[in-house]
């Protein structure tokens, strides 16, 4: 049977610490696991991700009640009493202990009020429930929010970078000889100098790698930005500050780079598209 | 034996491994000093996980109960001993959620908004790895807020929240395998720019 791509493998490896994956999903992955050519790899990741959680949950560390302490112990004492199978530990007393019987005419006074002061907790109980579910969809809520807020304000900027070129946008397509593979198209606004990039049909790339455009002016290359393709080979790129002014770009070229970028291209492009203004 | 609130000297200075050994040797004296060096991040995770209190309790009962009862399982080779705890307290914080959504299906998952602490409690008597363990979180709040926002948002509700990939996706309304791919480089951020926090070594 075949497996997924490594990189789909990977992507899901989080998940499957997190039990944040479908049954499918973890099925996929636990037999990936059992592949002696991949269980190394998967299980390097998977070590990897361990940690990273492990200084996550640190990020939230906050003293425990001091009470918390007596009952752990408690309940240790506990288990380990039960493992040594001594007898069992003596049953705690009841704090609400039921009164001494003094006779039905003078109980059923106090009952009430028990019984009346009980059904207030519960409401206030459920009161706080409510108001705790409320808040939880209010946050929900303002999450979704913020992120559609975010990806409004990006599609403005785009929408800004390309009609604020008014006709001095200019359009370059970066595309291979063939008809198939990748393909990248920068949509420069030269009066702002801002551009959106659209790029496809990239192949996927090493954790430690990243796509990076180059601007070629004056006859040397400038790398203007990195870039991972989705997982659909495809990335879009909103606000690439490039140059005001179209003044010596003479072409536009993509190169595989290391992720944390290099001042000159360390291969031949294999995207290149030159830059035709009037 | 019995579980000593005031465990002596040596058990204090002894490693995670060492009190491990030794309460999967039915040592239950071990049991208090681990508790104090780790009660902190135990609880801190469960109660930004459930976001109420008598659930984050419960969780923290749950897990160094547990903890106890599989000491003797604890593999060093397979991570550190910080990284097992997480994973057990995240286990069983998302127990409590789900057994809090079986209880009342219109009950949501809380959400614990703030991304600061509410100080629940006194740390424990060791000034030193109280101000060590402070910094480490102080560094983790950071470099998790350094990310960018649509890959700290995924992390937050996959790792804190306990949403599946799905859940995630939908929330932010994403495709899904921009979200597995999202969380995956995010954690490969923070895995840089933590290196020098990372925590305890397993001997």
């Amino acid at each position: 049977m075949t497996h997924p791509s490594l990189d789909a493998l990977r992507d899901l490896a989080p998940g499957y610490l997190l039990q944040a994956l479908t049954d499918v999903e973890r099925a996929q992955f636990e037999r990936a696991l059992r592949d002696p050519a991949l269980a190394p790899e998967l299980e390097a990741e998977l070590a990897a991700h361990r940690e990273t959680f492990a200084m996550l949950a640190e990020g939230q560390a906050t003293p425990a009640p001091p009470e918390l302490r007596e009952r752990v112990l408690a309940r240790i004492e506990s288990e380990a009493a039960s493992q040594r199978a001594a007898p069992p530990a003596a049953t705690p007393v009841s704090k609400v202990a039921p009164a001494p019987q003094t006779g039905p005419r003078i109980r059923w006074v106090p009952a009430l009020l028990a019984t009346a002061l009980a059904a207030s907790a519960v409401f206030a109980v459920d009161l706080r429930r409510q108001v705790q579910q409320l808040e939880t969809q209010l946050g929900m809520q303002a999450l979704a929010l913020d992120s559609t807020r975010q990806r409004l304000a990006q599609r403005d900027s785009t929408l800004q970078t390309l009609t604020d070129g008014g006709n001095d946008l200019v359009l370059v397509r970066l595309a291979p000889n063939t008809q198939a593979g990748p393909a990248l198209q920068v949509y420069w606004n030269p009066r702002s100098g801002k551009a959106v990039i659209h790029a496809s049909g990239l192949a996927p790339i090493a954790e430690d790698r990243a796509y990076c455009l180059w601007m070629i002016r004056d006859g040397k290359p400038v790398p203007l930005t990195l870039f991972r393709p989705g997982s659909d080979g495809s990335q879009l790129l909103h606000d690439v500050t490039v140059a005001t002014g179209t003044s010596g770009v003479a072409a536009f070229a993509v190169t595989e780079e290391a992720a944390t970028g290099s001042p000159v291209p360390t291969m031949t492009p294999f995207l290149v598209g030159e830059v035709k203004t009037e | 034996m019995t579980a000593d609130p005031h465990s002596p000297a040596d058990s204090a200075s002894r490693s995670d491994v060492e009190l491990l050994r030794a309460m999967a040797q039915g040592d239950t004296r071990a049991a208090a000093p681990f508790y104090d060096r780790h009660a902190a991040l135990v609880f801190g995770l469960a109660l930004r996980m459930t976001g109420q209190r008598a659930d984050a309790d419960d969780v923290v009962l749950d897990v160094f109960a547990q903890v106890w009862r599989d000491a003797a399982r604890f593999d060093g080779t397979r991570g550190s001993v910080v990284a097992w705890l997480t994973t057990i307290t995240r286990t069983r914080a998302l127990d409590q959620l789900r057994a809090r959504k079986r209880r009342d299906a219109a009950e949501e998952r809380a959400v614990v908004l703030h991304d600061e602490p509410v100080a629940m409690g006194s740390a424990p008597d060791a000034p030193g790895e109280v101000l060590e363990a402070q910094e480490r979180a102080t560094a983790v709040r950071a470099a998790l807020v350094s990310l960018p926002t649509p890959q700290r948002q995924a992390i937050e509700l996959a790792f804190y929240q306990g949403l599946t990939h799905h859940e995630v996706a939908a929330t932010l309304q994403e495709p899904l395998g921009t979200i597995k791919t999202r969380i995956r480089l995010g954690l490969l951020k923070l895995r840089e720019r933590l290196a020098g926090h990372a925590p305890e070594a397993v001997s």
